[in-house]
């Protein structure tokens, strides 16, 4: 494991349905994206050499620190990371298992809805006028 | 020679020429931006989300598109929101369709600050009505909280299960709610428009077109009657002759080719940035400080709503990713004025759905989600879990937030981009902090797990308003109560620019009936304004 896939995975551990971000496509898919990549090479430069050889609780320290002194940049990165985990097709399946989703794109299916009850107004309808008595003097 | 050029092809230009096209006048619309294609919406990928923080980014300093031009926004405290295309702004908006209140224009007379507009609810309500019918409003008449109007074109949009737990949680509490007036279609109506099929994120644009924008509501219908739109036409001044009068618009093409389009008639459509930015581009030895700028008030008294966000998460799903983002059913119990609170004029709350799972993770309406091991908890206990309530404020003209010409910032083709100064006030502040009291007393009602209140949303200017604003009296205001310019008889301001005072709720309906109206009126009266022909 490189020093990337190491912190991809300690942002993203992964637990019993969602993978840890190593065991998607994350990394390469990061490093591809036009704007996301970006974020990318200053991240990785904060980190010590040996990142990847430490045990995940030295990881965590590491990155805490990061996220507090470079918070700006941190928010960045971890935006590109949050965007493309979650668009992964491994993720959008342990999505629709856990919350049953239906993780397509939104069109052109779109999703059912019940439609409005107007039973719902009972008691707003019955109500007495609302809006502020105003003179009115009409222009011209 | 046309009859009128108009700078700007989103709600009001839009409806103008379709107005003046119809009543036989040559009209000709220059817009920057191109149409949009609804065969490529990024609602039909995969990564649809991501598209929302790069080339659908509501900011045009992050999005950077061709046809952007740069903001100065450092010094203000909410940030532009705005799209530059065939549609304008309505390409990414929500669609929430609500009409002011009488009230709302006459805050002088009524609570003694501000100013009245010179027209009145009246003035309005037959172009609020044709506007309805054009663009086709999904909702119910009969809101006791507002006046009477004509039967929406369609029922109600679906309120999720949010919206039915709130309704009641309102009923409960004895505040007033109504299902929203919105330009989504809840069944077919208009032109090849279908029915919303609750997808979710109508600012990605809406295949269907169900969610109705400038382009599809009035544009095929201006160009039928034979209005002509010339795209990628990057507008920089406003020419005038030695009378003052205006003689045309001075453009860029979209191959940086500096072009001019002659008419009788300007009219300006370019949002209450982009309209005072070309006014006080447009200088000359009679205009030194700008056109139609005697009252020194061009990009003075800039208004938006600013807004406080409450969002709650239940312990059961709302299933808030199906159906449109921001509409559902809205309270103004706490909109009229009452001085007890501290405060005065006041503010509306609109249910708003979930995010989508980056928008979840990424954070929006929730803070964004911790990383590490409670990660993936986290987002299984707020995904399709949460529903947020705005609290969308009056807020009153201040001459110091405003539009001006950056000394160093320039668009591509090197002209000078706007600026902008904004701070929200103290009576603001106060009303949103009531605000936020209120939403979340709602959402405890409503049993909701946990609640985060945002006091300030920064990205939330999508309300550019005030900026050539209507009066009477020429000496404290940019434009008549017919629109037109006090300093240039042949000179119109269509859009949110000439807002007197802004109120507490979403603009664009007013906009487009007062761009109606300014329409009709010079159609009456065109015999007798003066032109530069």
């Amino acid at each position: 494991m490189n020093n990337l896939l190491a912190l991809l995975d300690t942002l993203l551990p992964g637990d019993g349905s969602f993978p840890p971000a190593s065991r998607t496509g994350l990394a390469a898919r990061l490093q591809a994206h036009e704007r996301f990549s970006t974020t990318l090479a200053p991240i990785l430069s904060q980190l010590p050499a040996n990142f990847e050889k430490v045990d995940s609780t030295s990881r965590v320290d590491v990155v805490r620190i990061i996220e507090l002194d470079a918070a700006e940049m941190f928010h960045a990165f971890l935006t590109g990371v949050y965007s493309l985990y979650y668009t992964d097709p491994a993720v959008a399946d342990a999505i629709a298992m856990h919350t049953g989703y239906e993780t397509r794109p939104p069109q052109p299916r779109g999703y059912d809805l019940p439609a409005f009850d107007p039973a719902l107004l009972a008691i707003p309808a019955q109500r007495q006028q609302l809006y502020r008595p105003t003179p009115v003097k009409k222009h011209g | 020679m046309d009859d009128i050029v108009i700078v700007g092809a989103g709600a009001s230009g839009a409806a103008a020429a379709w107005r003046w096209a119809r009543a036989g006048l040559k009209v000709t619309c220059l817009e920057q931006g191109d149409w949009v294609s609804y065969k490529d919406t990024p609602s039909l990928h995969p990564d649809w989300e991501i598209a929302r923080q790069t080339t659908h980014h509501p900011n045009p300093n992050v999005r950077c598109g061709l046809a952007d031009y740069p903001i100065d926004d450092a010094d203000a405290a909410i940030k532009p929101f705005l799209y530059n295309a065939v549609g304008g702004s309505t390409i990414l908006w929500g669609a929430h369709f609500p009409r002011f209140r009488p009230s709302d224009f006459k805050v002088r007379t009524l609570d003694g600050v501000a100013d009245d507009w010179p027209i009145s609810y009246e003035d309005l309500a037959p172009y609020y009505e044709e506007n309805d019918r054009m663009v086709g409003v999904a909702g119910l008449a009969g809101d006791p909280g507002n006046p009477p109007r004509g039967h929406r074109q369609m029922p109600p949009v679906a309120p999720g299960r949010a919206g039915e737990k709130m309704a009641a949680a309102f009923d409960r509490l004895g505040w007033h709610w109504w299902p929203a007036d919105v330009a989504i279609n809840t069944v077919p109506y208009g032109e090849d428009r279908g029915a919303c099929n609750h997808c979710g994120p109508c600012d990605l644009g809406c295949p269907v077109k169900a969610r109705s924008s400038a382009d599809v509501s009035y544009w095929l219908q201006a160009l039928r009657a034979g209005a002509k739109l010339i795209t990628g036409a990057a507008a920089f001044e406003i020419e005038t002759n030695a009378q003052g009068l205006a003689t045309g618009v001075a453009y860029y093409d979209r191959d940086g080719k500096a072009q001019r389009h002659k008419a009788r008639v300007v009219a300006l459509a370019a949002n209450g940035i982009g309209t005072a930015r070309l006014l006080l581009l447009s200088q000359s030895k009679k205009y030194p400080n700008g056109l139609a700028n005697s009252s020194g008030l061009v990009g003075r008294r800039l208004m938006h709503h600013p807004t406080g966000l409450v969002t709650a998460r239940f312990a059961e799903t709302m299933e808030g990713q199906k159906g449109p983002f921001a509409v559902s059913i809205l309270c103004q119990h706490f909109y009229e004025t009452d001085l007890s609170r501290g405060f005065v004029r006041g503010y509306q709350m609109q249910l708003i759905r979930s995010d989508g799972p980056v928008g979840t993770a990424c954070g929006g309406y929730l803070p964004r989600l911790p990383w590490g091991a409670k990660h993936h908890a986290a987002f299984r206990a707020t995904f399709g879990h949460t529903a947020s309530l705005t609290v969308t404020s009056e807020d009153l003209p201040n001459p110091d937030n405003c539009v001006t010409l950056s000394s160093t910032l320039k668009d591509r083709h090197g002209t000078l981009a706007p600026k902008l100064t904004y701070k929200v006030d103290q009576n603001t502040r106060a009303m949103i902090a009531h605000g936020i009291s209120k939403a979340t007393r709602a959402f405890e009602e409503a049993d909701a797990v946990e609640i985060v209140p945002q006091h300030l949303l920064v990205h939330a200017g999508f309300h550019l308003l005030g900026t050539a604003c209507m009066g009477e009296d020429p000496g404290s205001s940019v434009v008549d109560a017919n629109s037109r310019a006090h300093d240039v008889a042949n000179l119109l301001v269509l859009d949110g620019s000439v807002f007197t005072t802004a109120a507490a709720l979403n603009p664009t309906s007013t906009i487009q009936a007062l761009a109606l109206r300014a329409a009709d009126l010079l159609i009456r009266d065109r015999a007798q304004i003066r032109s530069a022909a």
